[in-house]
């Protein structure tokens, strides 16, 4: 294809006065030479237009990504509503201070990690379990029935799903309680118990993502070349052994991006999830980071709040960027690309 | 028995050479996976389907619930829980906010999505691939909550609607998909339009988008369900103003608060019960998601996800 439309440039070669940019085949074909004197300015010139489309684009990156990123300079200062993030005084690291020698600080790094490894051990797998059983359905019809079922809850919100949770857990009237009650058992109260919270968040996550997950696994399986599949059955593969020796191992490599890619989000435990999951009760196992910085921001009433919230939220993009460095890096190792490149 | 009159194999071709090939019998894995999966379908819905029968049941089926019945059931079927929540709560009001909220913030997010999308796609145009790393940067490094919010007053103010449409214009990785959907179109196609003189706007509006339906769909959905969740920045930016507030920080609140006692609206409390009415107002909520599900269903196909695998 390249060929051809190399052909028929020669043949028809642009006129100067045709709005174009350039593609790859006219530089390498001599037309142009990038990055010269006078040729530099026509391109420029030439792609007039794709600036001016970028114009609002990079005016809404400037204002609402790079203006607020250098608003993180409050988290070294002490917030007073008078004077606004430019006029409040610096304080150095008194907020950091302030914040390490509280308890609440280590509370939420420590549930943040332990909620992002309990997902990223039970409820990582289980979309590329699901992926390969449902890949194994041979009824058409009950296959898509079933996706069409799985992918429901995805479009569910927390904050209706915390709903359900209560209706189906809650002491008094839960649904969960009253079949407990019906049995002649006890009434649990499961929403106030610190320990349950770990498990009421990963089932909630489970039901809302495992179904959804699986559609990135179902398309790459789609993908896998259909002669393997018929090399392997007139070889006399069993079943299994199509699995996980044929499909299995020719997902792998998306598999690895999913799982560095969630690797690299270990200080993301989920705001939507947990905050509309908790309560008072839980904090002690269930308050994040993210849970912590919305607390101290809305409960600051104008205080210092939000600059401990801002300082809070310093310390998490920080972590996280060397985890996303090193997870990107890692990558680049495994599969030869790093996840974001433009071409 | 020869495999040629197995009627277990059937015949097929294989470089020249005529090869038997066992047919696929249903076994106990077989069955499993049907029973797996069909109750696995079943745990997606149930709390739905839960939710429709609470939000019609009234007060006494609510408190035979375990005893003689095990779960809600709406034996006595009345829609007293709907007027509660409608009337009350003011729910519709809320409801006709997060409509027209979602319906700005989807057309805005993806004329100016687009616009960033398909200027990625072009090669040779000096300096993009700066802007573009400066703009991946973001999706990794960003201010956090508190400069956000200064950013937000400072602009467009706070204690109304457009503080919550305007600063949310584009997230970046919807951008980074719809710009894959973008390159597929064939470069033939744009090249033939600049030869009869297509301007680049042209081409975007009049070519490049109306040829990625399928990507637009999936980036609205994206928007549409993403804005229409959307609690989080109402709660800040519009916490002077509850009378503005959106339908799902109204849910919000509305299960979180116990409801006074009815102020006498129509309803009738010896058939209300907080349960049902909390169940009606998430059923409001989901309506619109559900209308579009079915229609949006045919675009979860694999063809189109594999736009999002390539980024």
């Amino acid at each position: 294809m390249n060929r051809r439309r190399n052909a028929e440039q020669v043949r028809s070669p642009a006129p100067e006065s045709v709005e174009t940019t350039f593609t790859v085949n006219e530089v390498r074909t001599g037309k142009v030479t990038p990055g010269k004197g006078r040729d530099l300015w026509r391109r420029i010139v030439r792609s007039r237009h794709i600036y001016l489309m970028l114009l609002p684009v990079i005016l809404f990156y400037i204002i609402y990504c790079y203006v607020p990123m250098y608003g993180i300079v409050i988290a070294w200062k002490e917030w007073r509503p008078k004077y606004g993030i430019w006029g409040s005084p610096w304080v150095g690291w008194e907020n950091f201070e302030t914040l390490f020698s509280q308890k609440l600080l280590p509370r939420a790094v420590k549930n943040t990690i332990i909620i992002s490894l309990l997902k990223l051990v039970i409820c990582f797998p289980l979309p590329i379990l699901f992926a390969l059983l449902i890949n194994e359905i041979a009824g058409r019809k009950f296959k898509k029935t079933i996706q069409t079922f799985m992918y429901l809850p995805n479009f569910i919100s927390w904050v209706i799903l915390g709903g359900i949770v209560k209706i189906l857990l809650a002491m008094d009237d839960g649904l969960i309680n009253n079949i407990i009650a019906a049995c002649g058992g006890e009434r649990v109260s499961f929403l106030t118990d610190p320990n349950a919270f770990y498990f009421i968040l990963i089932l909630s996550e489970i039901w809302k993502g495992t179904g959804w997950g699986t559609i990135i696994y179902t398309a790459s399986i789609a993908g896998i070349d259909p002669t393997l599949y018929e090399a392997a059955k007139i070889d006399g593969c069993s079943r299994g052994g199509i699995i996980f020796r044929i499909t299995f191992p020719m997902i792998m490599p998306v598999c690895t991006v999913m799982f560095i890619m969630q690797l690299s989000n270990i200080m993301n435990a989920g705001f939507d999830s947990v905050y509309n999951l908790y309560n008072k009760n839980v904090y002690d196992t269930a308050d994040i980071l993210d849970t912590y910085i919305y607390r101290l921001f809305t409960e600051s009433n104008g205080g210092n709040g939000y600059a401990l919230s801002a300082a809070v939220g310093f310390f998490k993009s920080a972590i996280n960027f060397v985890f996303l460095i090193a997870g990107n890096i890692i990558t680049k190792k495994i599969n030869g690309y790093s996840m974001f490149t433009i071409d | 028995m020869n495999k040629a009159e197995n009627p277990e194999y059937y015949a097929k071709i294989v470089d020249g050479e005529v090869k038997y090939v066992k047919k696929h019998k249903n076994t106990v894995f077989d069955y499993l996976l049907y029973a797996f999966f069909g109750l696995f379908g079943l745990i997606c819905i149930f709390p739905v389907v839960y939710l429709v029968l609470l939000s019609f049941a009234s007060k006494a089926d609510y408190l035979q619930a375990g005893t003689s019945t095990v779960i809600v059931l709406p034996l006595h079927f009345n829609v007293e829980n709907y007027k509660v929540t409608l009337f009350q709560d003011n729910i519709l009001q809320a409801f006709a906010i997060s409509i027209f909220v979602t319906g700005v913030y989807v057309i805005y997010s993806l004329v100016l999505t687009s616009l960033g999308a398909y200027a990625f796609t072009k090669k040779g145009v000096p300096g993009l691939r700066v802007i573009f790393y400066l703009i991946v940067f973001t999706m990794f490094f960003g201010g956090g909550l508190v400069p956000m919010y200064l950013t937000i007053s400072d602009t467009v103010g706070t204690d109304n609607l457009f503080s919550l449409i305007i600063p949310f214009g584009i997230n970046t990785f919807n951008m980074i998909i719809l710009r894959n959907f973008f390159n597929q179109v064939p470069a033939d196609i744009i090249d033939s339009c600049r030869l009869d003189g297509a301007g680049e706007w042209r081409i975007l509006f009049w070519f490049v988008i109306p040829l990625s339906k399928a990507g637009i769909a999936t980036i609205a959905l994206y928007y549409l369900v993403a804005k229409w969740d959307d609690w989080y920045w109402p709660s800040f930016l519009l916490a002077n103003s509850k009378e503005l507030s959106p339908l799902a920080l109204k849910i919000r609140e509305g299960l979180n608060n116990a409801r006074g006692e009815g102020q006498g609206g129509g309803w009738d409390p010896t058939r209300v019960f907080e349960q049902g009415s909390n169940a009606a107002m998430m059923i409001i909520g989901l309506i619109p998601i559900m209308a579009i599900y079915p229609f949006l269903q045919k675009y979860f196909s694999q063809g189109v996800m594999l736009g999002a695998i390539k980024s």
